[in-house]
């Protein structure tokens, strides 16, 4: 009897644990980010990055800081700095997987660049540039420069990255 | 005669079975998941999350209240628009009492953002600022963080897709009918006012050569609020009314056109708007906005742009 009671308690909170998975909003359980790049974007701005205020900009700047083909883009929301940090969010959901390789590589060129300016400018902005968060799921690629990278990462994760 | 009742002897195999395929179809379908459990927050930190989502604490709500209120704001957004304006009325319009025919005066008729169309805005971190968060939606933009008058000629501060370059690389080739230019924050540490204006003259002095009938504006250095600035005492307003005026001596000697920014981001006491900026250096969007209005509304109508000033 108490066998079977320990695996009915067993099963039962194996079963618990699956559906509360099923409850994140972010995550499907095939994996896929389904979350929108305004949503996330503006979650990372404002709960990673301490240091200073970001604001949303309009697709022409985003087209001129990232060099990416506006066209071949589906969605994207990123935010900046005021200037007196180095921190930035860039989500950016391409419209076709073929070009998130291109993509990740001009986010990393824009780390590099802004490192290589920083770090003759100033140390504490170089360090949060190289600790930049630059990942890709899906159509989707993320950069993330901010204060506080392990909440960033918890934020990721919990958002399929 | 007592018939007793026969107890079913239990069979764990076939309990056993069920028990296997259910772990197995969760395992198969939701793998991932119970992947993700025990490998990137563990169980308790997973059942913690699930306990705050059911039963916020007083402080996570104040916590979120906190967050509603950060200024993380949409540029383009109406109400910002409303906040700029207000601010435009309620800004004082008393800057430094600088006064000279280099000054642009306001003009009766503001331009719209196509007047920038063939403009390139070259400058500081303060001017990527006004890049990003003005709203301005034509010219072409050379901004670096930590540019100044002499490493203008030697960092290459211009991103493009293979690299940085200099300025001046950025600059060959390109049609520009107006410069404005804004530099001289990262140099208010430099007391020997006239090695300044040297320099910036010489930069100055390249980009006429570049393009001879461009116009060349000059932005005063905006001021700053003191008290957030945590870079070096250097940075304060005393030297930027005296780099100040270097600036509108030069544009007098050299014929070039003065933009006194600070007519509209002066708190009438020789300082920036209090509240301008986070680190007393570079301004939140409404006040690149106010910025935005004034060099609308002071420019060099087309019939006396051939005119020295």
């Amino acid at each position: 009897m108490r066998k079977k009671l320990c695996i009915f308690t067993a099963v039962l909170l194996i079963c618990l644990l699956a559906l509360t998975g099923c409850s994140s909003g972010t995550n499907t359980s095939s994996g896929e980010v389904t979350v929108a790049p305004s949503e996330l974007a503006k979650q990372l701005a404002q709960e990673t990055v301490t240091s200073d205020t970001l604001n949303e900009v309009s697709a022409d700047i985003v087209a001129s800081t990232y060099f990416v083909d506006m066209d071949q883009i589906e969605a994207s929301s990123v935010y900046m700095s005021t200037a007196a940090s180095a921190c930035e969010v860039a989500v950016i959901q391409c419209k076709d997987s073929s070009y998130v390789s291109e993509v990740q590589d001009l986010l990393q060129t824009r780390v590099d660049n802004q490192t290589t300016l920083y770090s003759s400018y100033n140390a504490t902005e170089t360090q949060k540039l190289e600790a930049a968060i630059l990942r890709t799921s899906g159509n989707y690629v993320v950069l993330c420069v901010c204060d506080d990278t392990e909440t960033a990462e918890n934020i990721l994760s919990k958002a399929g990255f | 005669m007592t018939v007793q009742k026969k107890r079913k002897a239990p069979k764990p195999g076939r309990l056993l079975h069920i028990v296997i395929l259910i772990i197995s179809v969760l395992i198969i379908f939701e793998g991932r998941m119970l992947i993700s459990i025990f490998s990137r927050e563990g169980f308790q930190e997973r059942f913690n999350a699930q306990l705050s989502e059911l039963f916020p604490s007083e402080e996570e709500t104040t916590a979120e209240t906190e967050t509603e209120a950060a200024p993380v704001t949409e540029v383009s957004s109406e109400a910002d628009t409303q906040i700029s304006s207000e601010a435009a009325t309620e800004a004082p319009q008393t800057g430094p009492p600088l006064e000279s025919p280099a000054i642009v005066p306001e003009q009766a008729v503001p331009v719209d953002d196509s007047y920038f169309s063939d403009a390139t805005f070259i400058g500081d971190s303060r001017m990527e600022g006004f890049r990003i968060n003005s709203g301005i939606t034509e010219g072409t933009f050379l901004t670096g963080v930590g540019m100044d008058t002499t490493n203008i000629f030697q960092t290459p501060f211009i991103s493009s897709p293979s690299g940085n370059i200099l300025v001046f690389q950025a600059l060959y080739g390109t049609d520009c009918e107006k410069f404005y230019v804004l530099l001289g924050t990262n140099e208010l540490g430099t007391y020997d006012w006239s090695e300044f204006k040297e320099n910036y003259r010489i930069v100055l002095g390249e980009l006429k050569k570049l393009s001879p009938n461009a116009l060349i504006y000059v932005m005063s250095v905006p001021y700053v609020e003191e008290d957030k600035v945590t870079t070096g005492d250097y940075i304060n307003n005393e030297n930027v009314d005296t780099m100040n005026r270097v600036i509108l001596e030069l544009c007098e000697e050299n014929g070039y056109h003065f933009l006194n920014i600070n007519e509209v981001l002066s708190n009438g006491n020789h300082s920036l708007i209090e509240g301008a900026t986070s680190d007393g250096v570079h301004m939140y969007p409404q006040y690149c906005e106010i910025w935005l209005n004034y060099l609308k509304n002071h420019y060099v109508p087309q019939d006396q742009e051939g005119e020295e000033t």
